[in-house]
């Protein structure tokens, strides 16, 4: 697919989205300007720039949208959710350890020696630093 | 002045103000050095510590942060001609060439000296400007504030990349992003999705992290590769320059600082259209401009001495006006409404320990950065050999306890990942983020101004184009939304953005 034209499409995707929704926001008047006016002009800037943005790309010599690896998206993202869902259920230790075995997984041949070490300082740094230092509510085996 | 001055200085040498300081340089240096991750996205990973801290100590470690990092960015462009932040691209020219000469000591000293003189003259030209165009602002009414920050919120965008009208998107963008929650004046609730939590508006600290930590780092793993680099080493007696480098550098740092400075202060220009002018400059001017591109000391004192002196002179209109004039100065105001405190001109008079605490702070900073980075410097190249894959963990698991510190709440940790999932869309598809982050911050003073100013004039427009000072910065934004149709017509294709 052509790059330029996915971006401009989705500029004007978020502007109609934007507008549809402050439509039902009351406007007000040129004086007294209610929550709706400026969100929907703001839309309407948007939706001409999406415009501009496509003219743009059927006007010129385009690239194509590159080719987007998986593999890195799903590992770093896995390792933020599950530390998110892990960490107030069962503690910051297990969550941080899933955390770098996950995120490490982004890039191939990563070392399980080197995961070890770093899910051992980061552990350790977390604990030190957030729970016991700043006292955030967190613990760090359990829940 | 002066009194004003040593009160800030007797602030700044504060034992915990000197610890952030020291905290926000290394910090500085540290991510300047390494290729892929920017001072942005290091200061929003700190923005959630800030919150323990002072604000005068918070305000003095991110703007270490900022201009740290400007040291550390030209390392990796001289040892392996790899720019740290882009505002040293340039400083890949003729610093790598002189590294491949085995000189790179020698311009890894004289990029430390130009950046020192020239943020020095920079902090200069901050402590007499900053507080002659505050009192000068004072005179401001709604109108004139919402054509300095529109004029700004262009600027921003469009200067940043290849694709203005990219910019301009995530511009626009941002303001939406900025206006969640409830109204100001209505209190009736704006792209709520139904969700109370967000009618305070989204949390600077989980849209810039998400933004600029989680998408940034993620783009880095896909782009780079997982060996370690190789770095030569540099030794300590390598560093000394010769009489002749030495006098070939004092007057290119000089124009780097003058216009470094004038960069810096403009909305939108910056450090790294700074760096790139003073190149341009230093070539034009020189007598045998052959020798740019072969490893010229003038190539890297020039730009090494502008993008420092860009990135302090940033200050001035973020302090004295309220205005940031780039996403990192937009984060670091934000950082100051977090803790109650509100930018404008006022900010001299009401907050005068903050304000000449903090430019105190900044000659602190860059005598402490001229020890960090001359004396230390092999540590700093050591750093280099780190793989990314050793560090993209661990910054990963400070972005969830970061944010998660803040309010002990799991739902900001996942604000922050569905705005990394915004961000590595955005970013693939190549639009500028920082842009988004400058609209997120101005957004609502945007239309806060708009409103007061057309309550006053009864809603008529011309209110804003009644005085001399909206004409100007209005039409100049006019100007710039020309050019940029007009460039867009012309050259009608997308450059690679340029990212820290």
């Amino acid at each position: 697919m052509r790059q330029q034209l996915v971006a401009g499409g989705s500029v004007i995707v978020l502007a109609l989205i934007i507008i549809a929704i402050a439509a039902s926001y009351p406007m007000g008047t040129m004086a007294r300007m209610g929550p709706g006016m400026f969100p929907i002009f703001s839309g309407i800037v948007l939706l001409l720039i999406g415009g501009g943005i496509i003219l743009q790309g059927l006007s010129a010599e385009d690239g194509l949208v590159d080719e987007i690896s998986l593999r890195p998206i799903i590992a770093v993202f896995a390792g933020l959710v599950l530390w998110t869902l892990l960490a107030p259920w069962i503690g910051l230790v297990p969550a941080t350890v899933t955390l770098v075995v996950a995120t490490s997984l982004a890039q191939p041949g990563a070392s399980w020696l080197g995961i070890a070490a770093t899910s051992i300082l980061l552990s350790a740094f977390g604990a030190a630093t957030f729970i016991y230092g700043l006292g955030i509510r967190l613990s760090i085996f359990g829940g | 002045m002066q009194s004003q001055l040593l009160s800030g200085f007797i602030t700044a040498f504060e034992p915990a103000n000197l610890l952030f300081c020291f905290i926000g340089v290394t910090v500085g240096t540290f991510v300047g050095v390494l290729p892929g991750i920017g001072a942005l996205a290091a200061i929003s990973m700190l923005l959630p510590i800030t919150y323990y801290m002072e604000p005068t100590a918070a305000l003095i470690m991110l703007a270490g942060i900022f201009y740290g990092a400007q040291y550390g960015g030209s390392t990796a462009s001289i040892l392996m001609n790899l720019p740290g932040t882009a505002a040293n691209a340039v400083t890949c020219l003729d610093g790598y060439p002189m590294s491949k000469q085995g000189r790179a000591g020698v311009a890894l000293f004289i990029t430390t000296m130009a950046s020192f003189v020239g943020g020095s003259i920079a902090i200069l030209a901050l402590i007499f400007l900053a507080p002659a165009i505050a009192s000068f602002a004072l005179n401001f009414g709604a109108a004139e504030y919402f054509a300095v920050m529109v004029f700004g919120l262009v600027a921003g965008s469009t200067m940043w990349s290849g694709s203005t009208l990219k910019g301009l998107a995530m511009v626009t963008f941002g303001v939406v992003l900025g206006l969640v929650g409830l109204d100001m004046q209505s209190a009736h609730p704006r792209f709520q999705f139904g969700l109370p939590q967000l009618s305070e508006g989204l949390s600077l600290v989980a849209v810039a992290m998400g933004l600029f930590g989680v998408s940034e780092i993620l783009v880095n793993v896909m782009r780079s590769g997982s060996d370690p680099l190789r770095v030569q080493h540099v030794t300590l007696r390598s560093l000394l320059p010769n009489r002749a480098d030495l006098r070939v550098s004092i007057f290119p740092t000089l124009r780097g600082a003058l216009s470094g400075s004038v960069m810096g202060i403009l909305p939108g220009a910056g450090p790294t259209i700074a760096s790139f002018l003073a190149y341009a400059v230093e070539k034009r001017v020189s007598k045998n401009p052959e020798k740019f591109g072969k490893g010229a000391v003038e190539g890297v004192a020039g730009p090494e001495s502008a993008n420092n002196a860009a990135v302090q002179s940033a200050f001035i209109p973020t302090l004295s006006l309220g205005i940031p004039g780039d996403a990192t100065s937009a984060v670091l105001l934000g950082a100051l409404m977090i803790h109650g405190i509100a930018p404008g001109p006022n900010l001299v008079t009401t907050e005068p320990e903050l304000f000449w605490g903090l430019i105190a702070s900044f000659w602190i900073g860059n005598v402490l950065l001229l020890i960090l980075n001359i004396p230390l410097i092999g540590v700093w190249v050591s750093i280099l050999r780190i793989p990314y894959r050793a560090l993209y963990p661990a910054m990963l698991f400070f972005i969830c306890i970061g944010v998660y510190s803040v309010n002990n709440n799991v739902l900001d940790v996942y604000v922050v990942i569905f705005f990394g999932a915004i961000g590595t869309f955005l970013l693939l598809m190549k639009f500028p983020i920082a842009p988004l982050l400058l609209g997120f911050i101005l957004g609502p003073l945007i239309e806060e101004h708009m409103r007061n100013a057309l309550l006053i004039s009864r809603g008529h427009l011309s209110i804003f184009v009644s005085s001399t000072i909206s004409q100007v910065f209005l039409g100049a934004t006019l100007l710039l939304i020309l050019l940029t149709i007009i460039g867009g017509m012309r050259k009608g294709k997308t450059e690679e953005e340029v990212r820290a």
